[in-house]
């Protein structure tokens, strides 16, 4: 089957996937026992039947469940995702100001995962069983092993308080004035406007959670790099151009790396999904305003809106990645074309 | 023969000098990355800046729809009321935009005479018809601060500077009422025109609410310039603002929800002032150069409640093991977790009220009473749960710390409570609707007056709660009636001792086991003057220099 | 089909060096074992992390749920080596019952989610048609979760304790065991024995019993292991959030979320980490011996 007609089939069935991922989120939010009467309103107000009875109103809480999730699906097509019981804001709004914080401390996770992983799993490769290949192997499984949030309180208790080298937990320090929200990617923006000191400050708030958001992402790309490259390593062609006199590293570049980074792009597009996982935990210890944070928040206060909105967009984000994964698959190995 | 580089440097040859510069680019971007975080006012507006940390409790800033405690600090600096309190004080009220008030000889009528010439940010002059005009939209809109105005039965403007309030019956409470933040002077004619109604339809049709969360509308000495939900709040100053101008020109409200990192924050003068530390960091500050703490009182009462209807408390709806779990508390330990400052509770009403009962005859530990008391009770192994809200922390006591004690000191005398920590919401939930076995929560008081506390009677909102009817039992009844004997009395002194008598009545009859009363840990830096901590809306801008 | 293992165990992916190894010989000393020293310091702290569980109420110091209030956060001493909590409890002997939970649940949720997902990868591969369709739409959207957030909602909505988060972690897990055993069997399918009995007339259950499953069982095996490690961070991670069990008992993830308030009191947060980074550790290494061991054919998986 072509390329093409892959592609098209995958995005055909986005559309009832997506609808399949409302009606779970629904379900799923509206399964809470609590009631968001309780979580918004104040003790004296919620005794009042009045002001529930309001309450319950303006936020159509009074109708039955399958016209709340039908009026929600409407709303949906127009791009409206309600408003947020906590924040009051309409939830894309929320999601707009918080998606960029997650996406850009998960964008540096992968990058740092990929700049210092691909070579190090490379060299570690290369010398297997010198030195340099235990220590990375070994922490490289220390990578995949610890806890996120663990090692995000060790690195704040010894970076920032011991320390003082990390910044307080946040996107900027309290004396920035932040740049304008244009992109919300605070290093576009604040470069935007040529604004050094905001995207130094921002890039030195960022170091602490995209290392930390990095660790299992980077264990296993390195890992996943070392064992792929082994493998093409001995493979009949390697030893061919080898036997060939090519230099080593036109040998690993030209030949090994092309059908060795298949299982890496493949990782890349799995750990992102764990970077999401990852950034509820992350955020919260960092106190990143971020999706993750905003997901755990609505999930406890049982903001309905809030919770499905997050839930349909960190879907949506996953299954258009591991979309561009399976292409990306599909185009460096033609073997690989399963429907 | 060139000698190369990478004979020289063996290292150099092959991929070790990909790995060398890798390790230098490395090198080079770690070392921006760790230089030390730009000091905190680099690129700073002009201007005093006071940066305040804070737990955001806001679920709006509309003064119509909000009572919660960090709306009420932020309103009480954007708006003014008619009548305000000084400090931390809660017993003299101070005029604010009404200049002199009358009470009627049946208490019945206030009549306030509103100061001259005050106007709002867009212009418009301070008359009473906007008090009016509040007053009316906050009773209709039907939300959290509505239930203030409920003695309220009629509102007169007989001219612009003068507003009559006619009560149902006499409240001596009104004053306390009439300072809080909600019921401040909006700018009706503004307001009016980007949705706010006031009338009985402003339920529905009042759409001010998301124009008021972003600007504020009110005569106060700041004006609300940026609210960002979940992260900061930013005031400036209102130039022109009726009284002298106040010694800071803006003021930052940061969101920072980990104690431990408004601890670090303090004490690295990244912020001015800290609000929302618990109790254990406040006593780790104590001894830190260049940082004040202060323990101001809490109007606030911890307390265990036991459900005293038979179906939801089984084994604790009987009297004997809810004064068997009076005894058994470990009452020293749990005040080690509630923090410096914080102070035992013989009744329901906390120090400072009138009305309050000498924390020195409060219940005394005496497990060997309690397991009397629990075999008196003939009822075999008394099991219970527990329910609490799992994430919360009020004036810096985690309840959950609190809950696990209370587990702890009641396995001590044979009660086994299984702990049920529930999300905030869902605690909630189950509490307003009678259903905790046992629970352990706090009252705040609304306004700064002891009949705030009278919700602890039979049939009152947390009597219900606690499954304790008026017609509970005789004793019940008489309380009820007792408390409805205080509320209308309108002498001092007599309204006092009705109080302590009902306090003291309260903890003997009724299924609660009062614990303590806690103290507002604030921190703030030593230049910083002015700090006091008021228990409804916590710091007075106003007031504060640096 | 894409291959959506939406778990850690990628490191399946990850090959060893291509030996000329002819498939499936079982020694009973195993040669990974032998040759690397990582693997059998790996597989030893496992036996005695579970020993420690095992011997937990013997070998404490004190229990678990015993408080002193005047002892509150005191730093390690003789008195208490790893020093106390909030409430003045001991933090060694509340790590060491911490390991009575959290190693069953790992491999409990291991367990529940592989039963689940191979019994419905297997009907689904093996029946096929509308059965498959609808098992792979079903899991797609459920795949489209990432772990921990799926899990949030479900503790959300059933409450938190050891059950629900065990039930929460089963439900995240089972779809891709499902979409992986499904991938086994209709691999296996299609061999020649398989086409052969067929057509000698073999009944589906016949074949399912005696050809695929015996086939599938050790790749599920292999993949359990690794994936009991990873059971133990994600319950650390839900009680981390608070949706574990009720705060006294020592779940080594609720127990760090304690320290999280103390930095000045660093021993209440790092201890418990420390114990789930060296059970993980373990488990993975072992987990990856074994794959090495059993099944070298799960590299190109």
């Amino acid at each position: 089957m072509n390329l093409l007609g892959y592609i098209a089939r995958r995005l055909l069935l986005l559309g009832p996937m997506l609808v399949g991922i409302t009606l779970f989120s629904f379900l799923l939010s509206h399964a809470v026992p609590a009631d968001p009467v309780t979580a918004n309103l104040g003790e004296q107000a919620a005794a009042d039947p009045e002001a529930v009875a309001a309450f319950r109103q303006a936020w159509g809480l009074d109708r039955p469940l399958h016209q709340q999730y039908l009026i929600y699906l409407w709303n949906l097509a127009r791009g409206d995702f309600g408003t947020s019981i906590s924040t009051k804001q309409a939830v894309v709004l929320d999601l707009r100001q918080r998606f960029p914080a997650t996406v850009e401390v998960a964008i540096v996770a992968m990058a740092i995962s990929l700049i210092v992983g691909v070579p190090l799993g490379i060299l570690s490769a290369v010398k297997r069983d010198s030195l340099v290949d235990q220590v990375t192997r070994v922490l490289s499984l220390v990578g995949v092993s610890v806890p996120v949030f663990w090692l995000g309180l060790v690195a704040l208790l010894v970076f920032y308080a011991r320390l003082g080298w990390a910044p307080s937990p946040g996107r900027l320090s309290a004396g920035i004035i932040p740049p304008t929200f244009v992109t919300g990617f605070l290093l576009i923006d604040s470069l935007r406007e040529w604004r050094m000191d905001a995207a130094v400050d921002a890039l030195q708030h960022l170091a602490l959670p995209a290392f930390v958001l990095s660790s299992y992402t980077l264990g296993m790309i390195t890992r996943i790099t070392r064992g792929s490259l082994l493998e093409t390593l001995g493979e009949d062609y390697v030893r061919t151009a080898r036997a060939k006199g090519a230099p080593n590293l036109t040998v690993i570049v030209r030949h090994a790396a092309r059908n060795g980074l298949i299982p890496v792009v493949t990782m890349v597009g799995l750990s992102f999904g764990r970077l999401l996982s990852g950034a509820v935990v992350t955020e919260s210890v960092f106190a990143w305003p971020g999706l993750g944070l905003y997901a755990f928040r609505s999930a406890t206060s049982l903001d309905f809106p809030a919770i499905m909105g997050v839930g349909i967009v960190i879907a949506t984000i996953y299954i258009l990645v591991n979309l561009l994964v399976d292409i990306a698959y599909g185009l460096l190995d033609p073997r690989i074309r399963v429907g | 023969m060139r000698i190369s580089v990478s004979s020289s440097f063996p290292i150099l040859r092959g991929l070790g000098r990909w790995a060398v510069l890798a390790a230098g680019l490395m090198a080079a971007a770690t070392s921006i990355v760790a230089s030390s975080p730009s000091p905190a006012l680099a690129g700073a507006a002009p201007g005093t800046t006071l940066v305040v940390g804070s737990s955001f409790i806001i679920r709006s800033i509309d003064p119509g729809r909000t009572v919660e405690t960090t709306s009420n600090m932020i309103n009480h600096a954007t708006y003014d009321s008619l009548v305000t309190f000084e400090g931390e004080d809660l017993k003299t009220a101070k005029p604010s935009l009404a200049a002199e008030w009358k009470i009627s000889e049946d208490g019945r009528t206030y009549t306030f005479k509103l100061r001259p010439n005050v106007k709002f940010p867009s212009g418009n002059p301070l008359t009473s018809a906007d008090f009016k005009w509040s007053f009316e939209r906050v009773k209709n809109l039907k939300s959290n601060p509505a239930f203030y105005l409920d003695p309220v039965q009629e509102i007169q403007t007989p001219d612009p500077l003068t507003l009559v309030l006619k009560l149902n019956a006499p409240n001596p409470a009104l004053l306390a009422i009439l300072s809080s933040p909600s019921l401040g002077a909006i700018d009706s004619k503004l307001v009016a025109q980007k949705g706010g109604v006031s009338g009985p339809e402003a339920k529905s049709s009042d759409k001010a609410e998301s124009f008021l969360n972003n600007q504020s509308a009110g005569t106060g000495a700041f004006i609300l310039s940026s609210y960002v939900p979940e992260q900061e709040v930013v005031l400036v100053r209102n130039p022109n603002h009726w009284r002298a101008a106040p010694a800071v020109d803006r003021i930052v409200i940061r969101n920072i929800t980990e104690p431990a990192t408004q601890k670090l924050q303090i004490q690295r003068g990244d912020i001015d002032i800290a609000t929302a530390l618990g109790q254990d960091q406040l006593a780790s500050l104590r001894n830190v150069p260049n940082v004040s703490t202060r323990s101001s009182p809490a109007a606030t009462t911890f307390y265990v409640l036991m459900n005293n209807n038979p179906d939801v408390g089984h084994a604790f709806s009987n009297p004997k093991v809810q004064e068997a779990v009076r005894y058994a508390l470990d009452y020293d330990g749990i005040l080690t977790i509630a923090g410096t400052g914080a102070s035992r509770l013989a009744g329901v009403i906390p120090t400072g009220f009138p009305g309050a009962l000498d924390p020195r005859t409060a219940f005394k530990t005496d497990r060997e009473k309690s397991k009397a008391l629990l075999k008196e009770a003939g009822l075999g192994d008394v099991k219970g749960q527990i329910t609490y809200g799992s994430d919360q922390v009020i004036w810096g006591v985690q309840m959950a710390v609190l809950a696990q004690k209370i587990q702890a000191d009641l396995a001590a005398v044979g009660i086994q409570l299984s702990l049920n920590g529930l999300p905030r919401a869902t605690a909630l939930q189950s509490y307003r609707d009678a259903k905790n076995q046992v629970g352990v929560w706090s009252w705040a008081a609304d306004f700064p007056d002891g009949s705030n506390f009278f919700v602890y009677i039979p049939g009152r909102t947390v009597g219900k709660r606690a499954g304790w009817p008026e017609d509970a039992s005789p004793a019940a009844k008489e309380l009820a009636e007792l408390a409805r004997k205080a509320e209308s009395e309108v002498d001092d002194a007599k309204r006092a001792a009705l109080m302590q008598r009902i306090d003291k009545r309260i903890v003997e009859v009724g299924p609660y086991a009062p614990l303590f009363q806690p103290a507002v840990p604030v921190a703030f830096r030593s230049n910083v003057k002015g700090v006091t901590f008021h228990s409804v809306w916590g710091l007075d801008f106003y007031s504060i220099s640096k | 089909m894409a291959l959506n293992r939406a778990s850690c165990s990628a490191e399946a992916m990850a090959p060893r060096r291509s030996a000329a190894r002819s498939g499936g010989i079982l020694r009973y000393i195993p040669r990974p074992f032998r040759r690397s020293p990582l693997t059998i310091v790996a597989s030893l702290v496992v036996i005695v992390w579970v020993l420690l569980a095992i011997l937990a109420p013997i070998i404490s110091p004190y229990g678990p749920l015993q408080q002193d209030i005047v002892k509150r956060l005191g730093p390690p001493t003789e008195a208490y080596w790893l020093g106390t909590d909030v409430l003045g409890r001991d933090i060694l002997s509340r790590i060491l019952y911490g390991a009575r939970i959290s190693i069953p649940v790992g491999v409990a949720a291991v367990i529940l989610a592989a039963v689940l997902g191979s019994i419905v990868g297997s009907a689904a591969g093996f029946v096929g048609g509308l059965l498959d369709e609808l098992m792979m739409r079903v899991t797609d959207v459920m795949l489209a979760f990432p772990t921990v957030i799926l899990a949030l909602v479900i503790t959300a909505a059933l409450g938190a304790g050891i059950q629900n988060a065990v039930i929460a972690i089963m439900v995240a897990w089972w779809p891709s065991y499902a979409r992986l055993v499904r991938g086994l069997v209709l691999a296996i399918k299609e061999r020649e024995y398989v086409l052969v009995a067929r057509a000698l007339g073999a009944s589906g259950s016949r074949l399912l019993r005696m050809h695929v499953l015996p086939n599938i069982v050790s790749p599920i095996i292999i993949l359990s292991t690794l994936d009991v490690g990873h059971a133990i961070l994600t319950f650390a991670s839900l009680s981390f959030l608070g949706l574990g069990p009720p705060p006294e008992i020592p779940e080594w993830g609720s127990m760090i979320a304690a320290g999280r308030d103390y930095f000045d009191q660093w021993w209440i947060g790092t201890f418990p980490g420390l114990a789930i980074l060296s059970l993980t550790m373990a488990f993975n290494i072992v987990g990856d011996s074994l794959r090495d061991l059993l099944d070298p054919r799960l590299r190109k998986l």
